[in-house]
């Protein structure tokens, strides 16, 4: 009769609160997610991110002081696509070159490249990175934590945040990464070897020529290939600048495609990105719409207004981001020429003032004169295309024309620039190649020095735009170099082999030149060209400041959207007031001290503020949260309180609580209203879902539960690919003849069980090791008041 | 009195004659002094002084290893100088080190540039060394100081023959 009013009374109590009656069952379990006492302004979460890499996935996170959100250094280094090596206390990101050290010490970062794999150039020499970092527990185990923000706006990672997830874009390649390869590119220089002999090693000239070659590093050369501005050198110097404007010659057909093909390995694949994400589950066109155009310029194409009635969605951003790429890649030839005379024209090097003053004084006319070329030849071109529904995307974009006007200019080259016909004509290649060999070198001159000026303190797009001048120049001019030289060498190949047809002379090594080899730097180059132009777009991303003032920004190709503190997410399942729990590395227990064999079980050391002792108990995040009642199974008062592990900032939360569960931070007493630990407001759940009555327990890789009513059950659990949770096959790990509320699980702590049973007048509080599936009955005691061991 | 008075006119003359052409000696003094301090400063590698002589900026005029090891070998005989109002030209033959022949001196199977650089460096150290003779006009300039121009002609004895070592290539390659 004892036992059924008691069973009668722990029904009601279910259904008053929808949970477990067996609870006071499920315990705290404090060490995966809580905290040291003087770090208890945190919680460690997952938070949900997307990369075009690793597709949608959780990863661990922390929230501190309800605003940072914080992760390890593994897990950003996921996250933004870049290596992590790990030096004491200081870790290094690499991407490409590219790195960013945060000493976790002195907690500041440092960013620079690798030219080689031991010349490192600092970069933003002038700013002092600041980064939050914090020691987490989790697991146990104490974890270091960087600001996740502020470590992915140092790795150039721009951010959008969308329905409770972050989409993460990593840039393919920066200006920076190409910088990086500034060691290649220095390999692609021409030099008067090349030049003068082709590849032949002659006895006895080695000597000589690699003299010759120091003796020309030591001197001013532009000097003496301008010096005393002797009239045919000055036309030969215009001439080589003037082959600057046109496309390589012998870079078409097949050569063209290889130079873009190389590029495109380490050009950014946006659509491509675009594609990825409309394939996530659930994730619509309208999503990656909004995601493309946070991370491209296509906002300054003018898209016309019946745009959308042709394409919608993805569609529409993938052929719109697709027209652009290639326009990008275009507009590199088209309007080079012009970019290339304004250089030029700003070329005032001081080493150099008389043949800066020399150059710019050239450019300048030529500018003059050819300033609205590319003009006319991108609106010659618009006049002829077609309106397909096909060609739309490239024909009614300003990028389009571009695109388009690419074709055209091989064909209005020679129309629109006759001196350009005149200097392929004149068949000066060895000329031009000198020339353009001698500007390679005051170009690598000037490169070298932005690389160790500006880039060492950039902060501002137009500086990286002008390095980028700079560079694309320097590639350029010996790309053209190159080029001339590989004309010249097929030149004299035809006239040792008169009767060759031109691929056979085109192959021939007959003149000493290594033919291939030629075209090969010639092909390098370009794709250098084109690399320093496609990342452009990703310029706003390389600015970087130690104050961090634009680490949020909607701008083109900068986008860093500030991530809602509620997107990490206490990923624990509910956790259910017992009477039972651990808190660092320590099992607690109301009533006494317990030790059976090894299993040390602590008196809970708190005493009861109110009432007569405390009823059910739970720690989270750090905190402990218990209730206290009067004696007694009816009628009785009890309260909710919250205090410090050790009993401090003891807080009366709520009256007439006597049980509770805390479910992704809310603590929930009277199903709907809970108490936001977030902010320590009671509010309203509309959407309150009820967690029902069962006695369970859930880890991250499985389930205990006593819900089958024959023992306690074991059930393996698996993340899917889209982040739920499955459940695998239960196994029986302990056969028990019950009903299922003769079971209450209290904890689950240190690989073991803790629970209850009763049977008859008898009550039972056994531990069962998971690992060997041993059942070790650790107490027992007569069933009094609520007839359970922790009766009341 | 007629033979007198002609003697004086004579003595006249002579006298003019004599203070003109003291004044012309002084002006070919002057720009040979300036010529020889304009080598000197060369020679020693004294950016100062051939900043204001060439009247270029202090970073034009610093001269490399290379450069001013190949200056320590080099002497001047100004054998003539025409000297105007506003400008000179002074006939001079310039001795320097034959840079080609030198080159031709280092180790066959020397195969990188810094490995050049260094050979060379030591070679020009040592004194007897294959010489030649340029011949060169030198281009003066007066605007208030005498100025050097640097002509392709003047750099190419400066440097020991190299202009003239690239030109040969060129031609060798047919440009």
């Amino acid at each position: 009769m004892k036992i059924k009013r008691k069973r009668f009374f722990a029904l009601c109590l279910a259904l008053l609160l929808s949970i477990s009656f067996a609870a006071p069952c499920e315990a705290a379990e404090a060490t995966q997610e809580s905290a040291k006492d003087d770090n208890q302004d945190y919680f460690v979460g997952k938070l949900e991110v997307f990369t075009k890499d690793g597709g949608k996935r959780k990863v661990r996170a922390a929230l501190c002081e309800g605003k940072y959100i914080m992760a390890e250094p593994e897990t950003i280094a996921s996250i933004a696509g870049m290596n992590l090596s790990e030096d004491g206390t200081v870790y290094e990101f690499e991407r490409k070159g590219y790195f960013v050290r945060i000493d976790t010490e002195k907690e500041t970062a440092s960013i620079g490249i690798y030219l080689t794999d031991r010349d490192v150039h600092k970069l933003y020499r002038g700013e002092k990175f600041e980064i939050p970092i914090r020691k987490l527990e989790v697991d146990g185990e104490e974890k270091t934590f960087l600001s996740l923000e502020k470590t992915l706006y140092l790795m150039n990672v721009q951010w959008s945040c969308q329905d409770q997830c972050v989409y993460c874009y990593i840039p393919d390649e920066t200006f920076w990464n190409v910088l990086a390869d500034s060691a290649e590119l220095f390999s692609l220089q021409p030099n008067y070897k090349e030049i003068f002999y082709g590849y032949r090693e002659e006895n006895g000239w080695n000597g000589y020529l690699y003299g010759l070659y120091a003796t020309l590093d030591d001197v001013n050369l532009l000097r003496l290939a301008f010096g005393g501005e002797a009239q045919a050198d000055r036309d030969r110097a215009v001439q080589a600048m003037l082959t600057l404007g046109s496309p390589c010659e012998n870079l078409t057909g097949t050569m063209q495609e290889m130079a873009e093909q190389a590029a495109s390995n380490y050009i950014g694949a946006l659509t491509e990105c675009a594609q990825t994400v409309s394939s996530v589950g659930g994730f619509g066109a309208a999503e990656a719409q909004a995601l493309c155009q946070a991370f491209t310029a296509w906002a300054d194409t003018e898209i016309p207004s019946y745009f959308g009635d042709v394409f919608d969605g993805l569609s529409m951003a993938a052929g719109v981001i697709n027209a652009i790429q290639t326009a990008v890649r275009y507009r590199d030839w088209t309007e080079g020429f012009i970019d290339q005379l304004q250089i030029i024209k700003r070329l005032d090097d001081e080493k150099y003032p008389k043949d800066s003053e020399f150059l710019s004084d050239v450019a300048q006319s030529l500018l003059s004169e050819q300033g609205n070329a590319a003009g006319n030849i991108a609106w010659e071109a618009s006049q002829s295309l077609g309106a397909s529904l096909m060609d739309l995307a490239v024909s009614a974009t300003p990028a389009g024309l571009f695109y388009n006007a690419y074709n055209a200019t091989i064909a209005s080259a020679k129309t629109l620039r006759p001196e350009i016909k005149n200097a392929l004509d004149s068949g000066e290649f060895f000329s031009n190649a000198k020339r353009l060999c001698d500007l390679s070198i005051v170009l690598r001159s000037t490169y070298t020095d932005l690389l160790d000026q500006t880039a060492s303190y950039i902060s501002s797009v137009e500086e990286l735009d002008m390095m980028r001048g700079y560079g694309k120049l320097y590639a350029s001019v010996n790309a053209h170099c190159y080029d001339a030289l590989y004309s010249a060498a097929l030149k004299l190949n035809q006239a040792i082999l008169p009767d060759a047809t031109v691929e056979e002379a085109s192959e021939s090594g007959e003149a000493g030149y290594d033919m291939r080899d030629l075209g090969n730097k010639l092909i390098g180059n370009q794709t250098f060209a084109l690399r320093f132009q496609e990342t452009q777009q990703y310029d706003p991303t390389l600015i970087l400041f130690e104050s961090f003032d634009n680490l949020y920004s909607s701008e083109n190709g900068g986008h860093r959207e500030e991530i809602p503190p509620e997107y990490v997410i206490y990923d624990l399942p509910i956790r259910f007031s017992s009477n039972m729990g651990e808190y660092g590395g320590v099992i607690y227990k109301l009533g006494s001290d317990l030790t059976v064999q090894d299993i040390s079980l602590k008196k809970l050391p708190i005493e009861t503020p109110e009432y007569d002792y405390i009823c059910s108990f739970l720690f989270y995040r750090g905190m402990l949260y218990f209730c206290c009642k009067e004696a007694g199974t009816s009628d009785f008062s009890c309260a909710l309180y919250s205090c410090k592990p050790d009993g401090t900032d003891m807080v009366r939360l709520h009256d007439d609580v006597f049980q509770f569960y805390i479910e992704n931070n809310r603590l929930y007493c009277y199903k709907t209203e809970y108490l936001d630990l977030a902010d320590g407001k009671w509010k309203t759940d509309e959407g309150y879902s009820d967690p029902g009555f069962g006695s369970w327990w859930d880890d991250e890789t499985f389930r205990v539960d006593a819900l089958s009513g024959d023992g306690l059950r074991y059930i393996p659990i698996s993340e899917a690919e889209d982040g739920t949770s499955v459940y695998g096959e239960s196994q029986l790990i302990a056969a028990m003849d019950n009903n299922y509320y003769q079971i209450e699980i209290q904890t689950v702590a240190q690989g073991n069980v803790f629970f209850t049973y009763y049977e008859g007048d008898e009550t039972m509080l056994y531990c069962l090791r998971l690992e060997t599936r041993e059942l070790l009955l650790l107490d027992t005691g007569s069933a009094i008041g609520s007839g359970t061991y922790f009766g009341w | 009195m007629k033979r007198q008075v002609t003697f004086f006119l004579h003595g006249a003359i002579a006298l003019c004659l004599l203070l003109s052409l003291t004044a012309c000696r002084k002006e070919e003094d002057e720009t040979r002094t300036f010529c020889e301090a304009f080598f000197d400063a060369y020679v020693e590698n004294d950016s100062d002084a051939l900043e204001q002589a060439l009247a270029m900026s202090e970073e034009d005029v610093q001269l490399g290893k290379l450069q001013s090891q190949i200056a320590k070998h080099l002497t001047v005989k100004v054998e003539a100088s025409e000297v105007g109002e506003d400008a000179a030209t002074i006939s001079a033959t310039i001795t320097n080190v034959d840079l080609e022949a030198v080159l031709h001196m280092l180790p066959e199977q020397t195969d990188n540039v810094e490995d050049a650089r260094k050979e060379l460096l030591k070679l020009l150290e040592e004194e007897d060394l294959p010489m030649k003779e340029f011949p060169v006009q030198i281009e003066l300039i007066k605007d208030e100081e005498w100025t050097v121009t640097l002509t392709p002609e003047l750099s190419n004895a400066l440097l020991g023959g190299l202009a003239d070592l690239l030109s040969e290539e060129m031609e060798e390659v047919g440009s």
